[in-house]
């Protein structure tokens, strides 16, 4: 269930079911980002995702490896939309399985810490003004 | 006579933005690197400035002294926000 995806579909989390590993898994942590009305001070309407496909799945599936070596898991699945995204809609949900709570929780937090910094994807915000802004990021 | 390459750079965010253009077609010297090409397009569009960004050929982060070859694709990441 290793996986990392770029989807322009509505994300339910409910929906996703990755194949489980063993029967020895233990705990289930689920980060979903989800598509707030606000940022800065301004009223955001929704907000566009943009992404260079082909580097960030490359890079997306090289995190997940990374989580699987640093810690002590048993799968993680990694899923990010691109598009026009609506107030209240996912925009990435990462999924972790492990024998125990402590790995679930600390992988899950590195894989979404390091899809936010390294994976080439951008978000413009678009406010009910009727502006629009690219985000800047910590680069 | 000086030897040619032809490159394709891509667009994301920013800078599609201000290039108004997805992709495009860039004809360059041989041996050049992206921070040459970076240099050239700045002077045609209103581009940001290069520390902000990083690259990649290819499909791989790459360094900005690479020597770009013939069909190489060259991407201009500008700091990324997912999430």
């Amino acid at each position: 269930m290793n996986s990392f995806h770029i989807t322009e579909d509505v994300i339910d989390a409910e929906s996703i079911q990755p194949a489980l590993p063993a029967s020895k898994v233990g705990a289930k942590s689920i980060f979903e980002g989800i598509v707030r009305d606000n940022n800065l001070g301004k009223i955001v309407k929704k907000l566009e995702y943009q992404c260079y496909e082909e580097l960030a799945t490359k890079e997306g599936s090289t995190i997940l490896k990374e989580a699987l070596e640093n810690y002590k898991i048993d799968g993680a699945f990694c899923v990010h939309r691109t598009g026009t995204l609506e107030i209240g809609e996912t925009a990435v949900l990462v999924m972790v399985y492990a024998a125990h709570r402590e790995d679930s929780f600390q992988a899950c937090r590195y894989i979404i810490d390091e899809v936010k910094t390294r994976v080439p994807i951008w978000k413009k915000e678009i406010y009910v003004s009727g502006e629009s802004d690219w985000l800047k990021g910590a680069g | 006579m000086q030897q040619r390459v032809e490159i394709t750079v891509h667009y994301f965010a920013k800078l599609r933005d201000l290039t108004n253009k997805e992709q495009e077609s860039f004809e360059t010297e041989i041996n050049s690197t992206p921070k040459d090409v970076y240099r050239k397009l700045k002077e045609l569009y209103d581009l940001p400035e290069i520390s902000h960004l990083k690259i990649a050929v290819n499909d791989s982060f790459a360094s900005w002294k690479t020597e770009l070859e013939d069909k190489d694709k060259l991407v201009f990441i500008p700091p990324v926000t997912g999430g």
